[in-house]
């Protein structure tokens, strides 16, 4: 398990993390999404070590992230947004560098490149140049190359920015393969589609805090619970109005379409209730249910709303 | 012994660049140019006059020894210079540095690496210094002395380069600020050496100190090298 509690970072006058908390389970595979220059990457770089807090604790298992180091190295396997080649080096040395650096000798060490190599696919390119693959090639290579020394958690920092649609399916289809042999993966991207299509859990961050955490499908039936009921409606609509006004948790009606939209604020118990109410007063009911949200809009309503914040704080304090 | 891996790694990719063997022409061309050339003027001079003056010969190891030694303060730096601050352009210093890696490693494993290319210079330069022996005049201690300095001034030299490339994070300011360090460091030692009488230094004592100095200061930058690139918690002041 990995846990963040009060996290803070400045960098001379910027703070990028501001109090971040936050809980990542065993075998959980870990959306984090969050705008340019929210805090993921120094979020991440604390988990893997490569950065302390100023205050607050980050803890991988049962050992603070910095301390016991090579235990806890052992544990992470990282994938940057960046690939870190040595261009003069071919693949396959590469691999083997990275199997020394974890003081990995035995004979099975080369059965095991092999294997990493099929994985992502640059088993009969092994003998080229690094600085010969493409983009998609080369970060297949540090996915690969992370994988060496069978890390229990895998840290990905937006392993699929710049890639191009087809590298990027193969990567996720590598990833979500991955989740199933039980290891814990974080992935930060802003590709919200491939975090709500590959992940079981996500925290979304702003400004160095996280402002929400959960399970994919709790986060996004809390999107489906703020969004509009619609109704679709064969025939005269006059009668709908009137059951609609009748009752006390429709908070707004409009209409779109032949279809109405209402604003409701009951539970899943009191919209049945209200459907049954619809067709015992005649009428002739087509469709019922609740649009559908997504993670995109989730993130801009939460994101947008500190932005809107954040503005509105400044002009209030530039009117001193 | 198990080697370190970015020694192993740096071998590779230094035997694969054109640098290593135009290095070991240029320092080797150039010391059999000044020995040839020494020699050729001996044996003219000893046609002309029918004299063979021995001090002539001697004089050739000791402006080819002198040579070899500024081309090793020469190149040291440059090898260095780029150990770490090429490992942070490349943005692989981080990715080591989340392996099983200590900071020690990367800092052993660079010096290594520049001090084997180095070793080779001397290694391959050893036949043309060997011309001396065709008439003597140095004994094997001189040379064996020689070739120590030729280490101690490797040691040094490439750790103020490891030193620079750790605190500075581009590689032609790390090799610029090396230099300096050099060049002031030896300047320093060749005054001492210079005024050693009216200071009242003996010779074996200025050797011994001045080697322990060397190798005390060349301990002292790696390990603040070492600490410089290892993740550390920022002191907050209260």
């Amino acid at each position: 398990m990995i846990t963040l509690e009060n996290v803070k970072k400045t960098y001379g006058h910027i703070t990028a993390l501001d109090g971040l908390t936050m809980h990542i389970e065993d075998g959980a595979m870990y959306g984090f999404v969050g705008p340019n220059g929210a805090g993921k990457t120094t979020a991440i770089q604390m988990m893997c070590g490569l950065e302390f807090p100023d205050e607050g604790v980050v803890m991988v298992d049962d050992m603070e992230a910095g301390s016991n180091v090579r235990r806890l190295r052992k544990r992470i396997g990282y994938v940057p947004d960046f690939t870190g080649s040595y261009p003069n080096l071919r693949i396959i040395e590469y691999m083997e560098f990275f199997a020394d650096c974890y003081d990995m000798k035995d004979a099975k060490i080369k059965r095991r490149i092999q294997r990493l190599l099929n994985m992502v696919d640059l088993a009969d390119k092994q003998n080229q140049f690094m600085d010969s693959l493409s983009r998609g090639g080369q970060q297949k290579l540090s996915l690969a190359r992370a994988l060496i020394h069978d890390p229990k958690i895998l840290i990905l920092d937006e392993p699929t920015s710049g890639l191009d649609p087809n590298t990027r399916f193969e990567f996720r289809q590598i990833i979500a393969n991955l989740a199933d042999s039980g290891k814990t993966i974080i992935i930060s991207s802003h590709i919200l589609n491939e975090i709500s299509e590959l992940c079981t859990d996500i925290g979304i961050i702003d400004q160095g805090q996280l402002v929400m955490e959960g399970k994919i499908e709790d986060v996004l039936d809390q999107v489906n619970a703020s969004n509009p009921i619609i109704i679709s409606i064969a025939g005269n609509l006059s009668s709908a109005l009137q059951t609609l006004r009748g009752d006390m948790l429709v908070r707004s009606v409009s209409i779109r379409n032949n279809d109405l939209l209402i604003t409701y604020a009951g539970t899943a118990g009191d919209e049945s209730e209200l459907l049954k109410k619809l067709i015992e007063s005649g009428v002739a009911v087509r469709g019922f249910h609740r649009e559908k949200g997504n993670l995109e809009s989730l993130f801009l309503q939460l994101t947008g709303e500190r932005e809107e914040r954040r503005v509105t704080f400044y002009e209030a304090e530039s009117d001193f | 012994m198990k080697l370190s891996p970015i020694f192993k790694k740096d071998e590779i990719t230094s035997v694969r660049r054109f640098i290593l063997p135009t290095l070991i022409t240029i320092v080797n061309g150039s010391l059999a140019m000044l020995v040839l050339m020494n020699l050729f003027y001996v044996t003219k001079s000893a046609r002309a006059t029918g004299e063979i003056s021995y001090v002539n010969f001697l004089r050739i190891y000791y402006i080819a020894a002198f040579t070899e030694l500024l081309l090793i303060l020469l190149i040291a730096p440059a090898l260095t210079a780029s150990s770490i601050s090429g490992e942070r352009e490349r943005k692989t210093l981080g990715l080591l540095l989340t392996t099983q890696l200590d900071p020690w490693d990367i800092v052993i494993g660079k010096m290594l690496g520049a001090l084997s290319t180095l070793l080779l210079l001397v290694a391959t330069s050893v036949p043309i210094l060997a011309t001396v022996y065709i008439y003597g005049g140095i004994t094997l201690l001189q040379v064996a002395g020689y070739f120590s300095m030729l280490m101690i001034s490797s040691v040094f030299c490439t750790s103020i380069g490891i030193m620079a490339s750790s605190f500075i994070s581009t590689t032609a300011a790390a090799t610029a600020v090396a230099y300096v360090i050099i060049f002031l460091s030896y300047f320093g030692m060749m005054s001492v050496v210079y005024f050693r009488e009216s200071l009242g230094i003996s010779d074996a004592r200025l050797v011994i100190v001045s080697t322990l100095l060397f190798l005390a200061v060349s301990v002292f930058m790696l390990y603040i090298s070492k600490r410089h690139i290892t993740p550390h918690r920022r002191r907050i002041r209260q």
